[in-house]
């Protein structure tokens, strides 16, 4: 008897051994999962916070930058947050209208048009000929209003001059 | 006398195959628990990741055509992951109802990746003049815009 007592013990002291590794494993793979999502959407969060961006000029005009058309929509941006945005992940909406950045006739960040990067003090000027704002709005130019949204979904608003 | 060691022999084998079934019993179960432990967390961690923000232009008229009662949304994720943008994944609901004649399309990427734009068109939206809500609902994260027809 005592073998017997002693051999399945050990049996089922190994399956215990092993249960507590299997769920030792997973809850910690989980728990890991989990510390690092809400690292990021707390990282997420304050960079929203520490965002802020303010439109400083949004005019429908004419110039040597505008094309055949003589009509162009010019739009200055400040980065006046304490973050660094991206000029790839920053959005234009006009009268509503999403218009994607590849369409953009200039953009450029403190007149250098080779960096994605928009530091905190720097302004981003982004230029859209009539012609391409024609074909997004369905021929309903001049614009009224332009959005600019950033990479964190901050947002700000300005009727066009 | 030889009996003793012979039932003794087959009370072990008895007992060893009892304590192996529960053993194979308690593995068992115990990988289905730590197989959905696993798959919890990574639900759990996709939620935590998700996070979407309605970037339309509520002032302009461009969110809803009275003409087709079309609804159009721009929807940026604003999260950490790429979220599916099958509109069978996306709930959306206008005054409240649920929207079932919903498209979509990621209008700056292939995918709906972080910092992308995602256009959501809810067709066949007869709205009566007046102060309107609608909601977005993606993996659990939902976005919120009021807006006037």
């Amino acid at each position: 008897m005592g073998f017997a007592v002693s051999g399945s013990f050990a049996v089922l002291a190994v399956a215990t051994f092993v249960a507590f590794g299997m769920v030792y494993s997973s809850t910690a793979f989980g728990v890991e999962l989990v510390r690092h999502a809400e690292h990021d959407a707390q990282a997420g969060q304050l960079a929203r916070q520490n965002t802020a961006i303010e439109l400083t000029a949004a005019n429908w005009t004419g110039g040597s930058g505008c094309d055949s058309s003589g009509s162009c929509l010019l739009v200055s941006a400040d980065n006046v947050g304490t973050t660094s945005l991206e000029v790839s992940a920053t959005d234009l909406l006009v009268d509503g209208q999403f218009v994607p950045a590849d369409r953009y006739a200039n953009a450029t960040v403190n007149n250098d048009s080779t960096t994605d990067l928009w530091l905190p003090g720097e302004t981003y000027h982004i230029e859209v000929n009539a012609s391409t704002l024609s074909a997004v709005l369905g021929g309903h130019l001049p614009p009224k209003r332009v959005k600019l949204v950033t990479d964190h979904g901050v947002s700000t608003t300005q009727a066009v001059a | 006398m030889a009996s003793v060691p012979v039932s003794h022999l087959i009370l072990f084998i008895a007992s060893i195959i009892v304590a192996a079934a529960v053993a194979g019993a308690l593995t068992t179960q115990v990988g289905r628990v730590s197989g959905a432990i696993d798959d919890q967390g990574l639900h759990l961690s996709q939620q935590i990741r998700t996070d979407i923000a309605i970037i339309s232009d509520p002032g302009s008229a461009a969110v809803y055509d009275s003409g087709s009662n079309q609804l159009t949304l721009l929807v940026k994720n604003t999260g950490s992951r790429t979220i599916p943008s099958d509109p069978n994944q996306i709930d959306v609901l206008v005054d409240g109802v649920i929207q079932t004649n919903v498209t979509t399309t990621v209008v700056d990427a292939s995918a709906w990746e972080p910092t992308t734009v995602l256009e959501v068109t809810v067709a066949d939206v007869p709205l009566a003049t007046g102060d309107h809500r609608v909601k977005v609902v993606v993996s659990g994260d939902e976005a919120v815009m009021e807006f006037r027809t």
